[in-house]
Formats: structure tokens, sequence, C-alpha cells
């Protein structure tokens, strides 16, 4: 009986770890896709000072809310993300605006993904 | 490097607590689901050891999802007979009587050269001095020969000795052993005055052993160079 106790001990706390991780990553996802959103905007509106000042905004605000996803993500998928955001303000510095859009797509694309990534739907169990 | 140090330690501490909550039937002869468990827990505990770009708790998780589920098992495999033989299958015989069934080796997709690799394990070298052969379904091969090859006992032969239990260890490199004590029905009373009798006291006895008649050895410790 102890230990079937400590069985269903122990998948209580793996589900609170797997609801918690969940809960943070999606939260924190939809955050910084609600942000790019908001760049994305002050891009189309033609606001270039707006638009430099979010994104350097999003380079610290992303640093800041995937500071805790390696403890549950693969390093390398969190990477290739942040590779994507760091060069953005500087692509609207050196005014290389086409290529800012394309990397904003692309971001946003990986964000996405990442936010879907740890769902637990059929598409990503199997 | 240190990070791979330090996540060794920790999935090595984590692995000796699963293989500790998971009981001693782990370290014995392991049932199929059993084996499966410990194959699989090894090589989750490899993963997140060699990369380093893998958060700790990818190869935590699956490990203790694995250890609830061994224990669920085996609870319910212990309150309900059904999932016991489903999961562990039933003990087959092979020999019957002194007759081989030949269509159970062949359900057991068992040749007669393991079968008797198997039996020369044990000592049995013709499968005619065997009774009884029993697969059992952790996949040793219980074997019981015909009566005129077994080993008299000495209840056979009308000579019972006295039982004196099982010698165990009092003292073990100086460090008596007070558990094994009770277990052997003797006290400190019993053992100052069996060491004062040999001259010589608990912290100098090498080894210790004693039994239910209070029959006992000691060997003390080398004299240090």
């Amino acid at each position: 009986m102890k230990r079937l106790i400590i069985a269903a001990a122990l998948l209580a706390a793996v589900a609170i770890v797997c609801a918690v991780t969940l809960g943070i990553q999606m939260n924190n996802t939809r955050y910084l896709l609600n942000e790019l959103e908001e760049i994305q905007q002050a891009l189309d509106s033609g606001n270039q000072e707006l638009c430099h000042t979010l994104a350097v905004d999003f380079v610290n605000t992303f640093q800041e809310k995937t500071h805790y996803f390696p403890l549950f993500m693969r390093h390398s998928d969190i990477q290739h993300i942040e590779e994507t955001v760091a060069p953005l303000p500087v692509m609207l510095e050196v005014g290389d605006e086409g290529h800012f859009a394309a990397q904003l797509a692309v971001c946003r694309s990986q964000l996405e993904k990442l936010f879907d990534v740890e769902k637990p739907l059929t598409d990503n169990i199997f | 490097m240190a990070i791979t140090a330090i996540r060794t330690v920790i999935i090595y501490i984590f692995i000796i607590t699963a293989m500790r909550v998971m009981g001693k039937r782990q370290l014995g002869e392991l049932q199929p689901a059993e084996l499966v468990v410990t194959l699989m827990i090894s090589d989750l505990a490899a993963v997140p050891m060699q990369e380093s770009g893998m958060p700790l708790l990818n190869g935590l998780i699956p490990i203790m999802v694995l250890v609830s589920m061994e224990l669920l098992l085996s609870g319910l495999m212990l309150k309900i007979p059904f999932f016991y033989r489903l999961i562990s299958g039933r003990p087959m015989v092979i020999i019957n009587n002194g007759q081989l069934d030949q269509q159970a080796l062949r359900r057991m997709r068992l040749t007669i050269s393991d079968l008797m690799e198997n039996l020369r394990g044990q000592n049995i070298f013709d499968v005619d001095q065997i009774q009884y052969a029993i697969a059992e379904t952790n996949g040793k091969i219980s074997v019981q020969l015909k009566p005129e090859y077994r080993q008299p006992s000495c209840g056979d032969l009308n000579a019972v000795p006295p039982d004196a239990g099982v010698a165990m260890i009092i003292i073990d490199d100086g460090q008596v052993c007070e558990w094994a004590m009770g277990l052997c029905g003797v006290d400190n009373r019993w053992l100052d005055k069996t060491l004062k009798g040999h001259h010589t006291r608990s912290e100098d006895v090498f080894l210790m052993t004693a039994d239910r008649a209070k029959k006992y050895v000691i060997i003390k410790k080398d004299a240090k160079k």
C-alpha cells in the first residue's frame, strides 16, 4: 500500500510539473507573440521610431520571458529563436526594412511553433 | 564538463532512489515488465547525462513515470491475479512426469539445445533423470529429478541435526551488529564475556559470527605494520 501511495504521489508530481511548465511556456510565448504583433503594426504604419523602440524592448522581453525555458525545453530550440530575435533592432538601425519584415515573419513562425510544441496533441505525441 | 559531472551525480542519486523505491524485486530475477523498465531507465538516464543541451527534467520525468507505472503495475499484479497472468504469463511444464512436452517447447520457441544448455548449467546432463521441468515466468527452468537421482536429505536418513539457525555476523571489522545479535539470541553480556575469554575487544575483531546454538567464530584483525 505504501508503494502504491508513492506511485500515486509520483504521478501527481509529474502531472503538476507538466502542467506548470506548459502553463509557463504558453503564457510567455503568447505574450511574446502579442509583442511581435505590435511591432508588425508599427512597421505597417511606417512609424520607424516606435518600431525600433518596440524591437529593442522585444529583445529584452524575450530574454526575460524565456529565462526558465531551458529547464524544460531543449536548449537548441530556444537558441534558434534567440538568433532570429537578436538582430531585429540592428536591421532597423542600418535601414534594412525588407530584411526586418522577413526576420519578423520568421520569428513569429518560430514562436508559433514553440507555442504548440509541448501541447499534448496527437500531432506532438506521435 | 562540470555540468556533465553535476548532472551525473544528480541522476545517480535519482536512479538509486528510484531502484530503492521499486524494491528488492527489481534487483533479483526480473519479470518481463521489470526487465523492460530497468532497461528503459538505464537508457533514459544516459541521455541527459551526455547531452548538456537537454534539460535534466526531460530525463527525470520519464524515469518518475516509469517508476510509478512499475509500482502501480506490481501493486495490481499482487492484488489482481489476472494482471499477474497478463503481464508475467504462467509457468509452463516442459517435462511432465518424465515425458518431454515437445509442443510446450515449440510454444516457448525453445530448442532442445537451449533446454539441454540450461540443464547442464544446473549440473544435469541426462534428460532421463528429470521427472518435472518447469519454465518459470522469469525465464528460469526449475527441475525436479526422479526420486532415484535425488540427493537424500537428513530427514530421509533419519539423522536430523539440531537446528542452530543461521550463522550471523556479530562483529564486522570492529563494528558490533546489534540486529544480528538479536537474531542469534545473544546479548552484550554474552559478547563481552566471550571476547574477554579470547583476551580481545570488539574493536580488535575483524570478523565474529555466531548462531543460535551460541557456536561462534572469531577472527582477529591483523597487527598493523
